[in-house]
């Protein structure tokens, strides 16, 4: 899901907003110094936004303080969230113009489709 | 994690079987990997922890080398399905998977799908075409294209996402143009190394290929490349 959080599809452009339609879900060694580093680049509103699209069964606070960015708790729900689930299938939907970048084995497609060029 | 052995491991990232001339697609070699990615570290401590973006992912060579040598995380751009799928083989070779994320686009174009407000990677790392071998676009096409010196395109993008500095590749004969945009671009400009690249010989490196040349391409010679990093120096730009 990290990969998502980064993407944008129009100069403006709105966080995209996520379809998923197979998603995968995988172990992956737990780091809290990465998640925490990562943390600090992220826009914890839009991944919030795109759990709660998704539909995901974790529940993030709506804000972050100093104090939870330390929480054990906190950090291995944002490791989950960002490392363990893997979005195979699915689009990114960009919000300003409806234009549509599909998902396949896990890799978003960035291309321009044919009809949108001219 | 010492040179030898990162060279080492870096043998089993698999190449291209059918690399494609217009794309100019050749693996980056282990070789060259591993002094770029263990000089980038152990000189200048910008892989290790940071947050890296691989421009022209191909093999995924630059990328692997980098989280063998502890990066954060990496994101990979190419535009070449095939180039993405065998990427994607070797990532899983070397169990990466959670480390290397995959994007597919066109650097060509002149904006990356990248939200700037939201990521910056700390290190840019880079073997970018040097524009040796033409490509055509439509012509309704042109403007969102850059049309020549593809390899500063990719740097001028690299300038863009990049924190703090960027490791790319670009033909000596390029060097003062190069130096200038460096100037411009708010940049300082270090030659790490001088090499020699045989592209038409790495283009060639593949077990099913004739060594006879086709009969429209004249052999390449070989031509000398830098090895270079640049490093930002006002952080304050967006």
């Amino acid at each position: 899901m990290l990969t998502s959080n980064i993407l944008k599809g129009v100069k403006k452009g709105f966080p995209l907003k996520i379809n998923a339609v197979k998603i995968e879900n995988v172990s992956v060694d737990y780091n809290p110094d990465f998640i925490t580093r990562i943390l600090q680049r992220i826009e914890y509103d839009a991944l919030r936004g795109a759990v709660i699209d998704l539909g995901l069964n974790e529940s993030l606070p709506e804000t972050i303080s100093e104090t939870i960015q330390q929480d054990e708790t906190f950090l291995k729900t944002m490791h989950k969230i960002l490392l363990e689930y893997e979005i195979e299938e699915g689009e990114l939907i960009c919000p300003e113009t409806g234009r549509k970048f599909p998902i396949s084995k896990g890799i978003p497609n960035m291309l321009l489709q044919e009809t949108e060029i001219s | 994690m010492k040179l030898k052995e990162l060279e080492s491991h870096l043998s089993n990232v698999e190449n291209f079987s059918n690399a494609k001339e217009y794309l100019e697609q050749y693996m980056t070699t282990p070789h060259l990997a591993a002094r770029m990615i263990y000089t980038a570290q152990t000189q200048y401590e910008d892989i290790e922890n940071n947050l890296l973006i691989d421009l022209g992912i191909g093999t995924g060579m630059l990328s692997i080398a980098s989280c063998l040598l502890n990066a954060d995380h990496v994101f990979g751009f190419d535009c070449d399905p095939d180039a993405l799928k065998l990427c994607q083989s070797n990532i899983e070779e070397f169990e990466l998977e959670s480390n290397i994320d995959l994007i597919q686009a066109d650097l060509r174009r002149i904006r990356l799908p990248i939200d700037l407000q939201r990521i910056k990677a700390d290190t840019i790392i880079m073997n970018p075409p040097f524009g040796t071998k033409p490509f055509s676009i439509a012509n309704e096409d042109q403007d969102e294209f850059c049309l020549g010196g593809i390899d500063m395109h990719f740097l001028q993008h690299a300038r863009q996402i990049a924190q703090h500095s960027i490791y790319s590749l670009h033909k000596t004969s390029t060097r003062d143009h190069i130096y200038k945009k460096a100037k411009d671009w708010n940049m300082k400009m270090d030659v790490l190394a001088v090499l020699q690249f045989d592209i038409a010989k790495l283009e060639k490196k593949r077990p099913n290929r004739k060594t006879t040349t086709t009969a429209n391409s004249a052999p390449l010679k070989a031509i000398e490349v830098d090895l270079i990093r640049f490093e930002i120096k006002d952080n304050m730009d967006s």
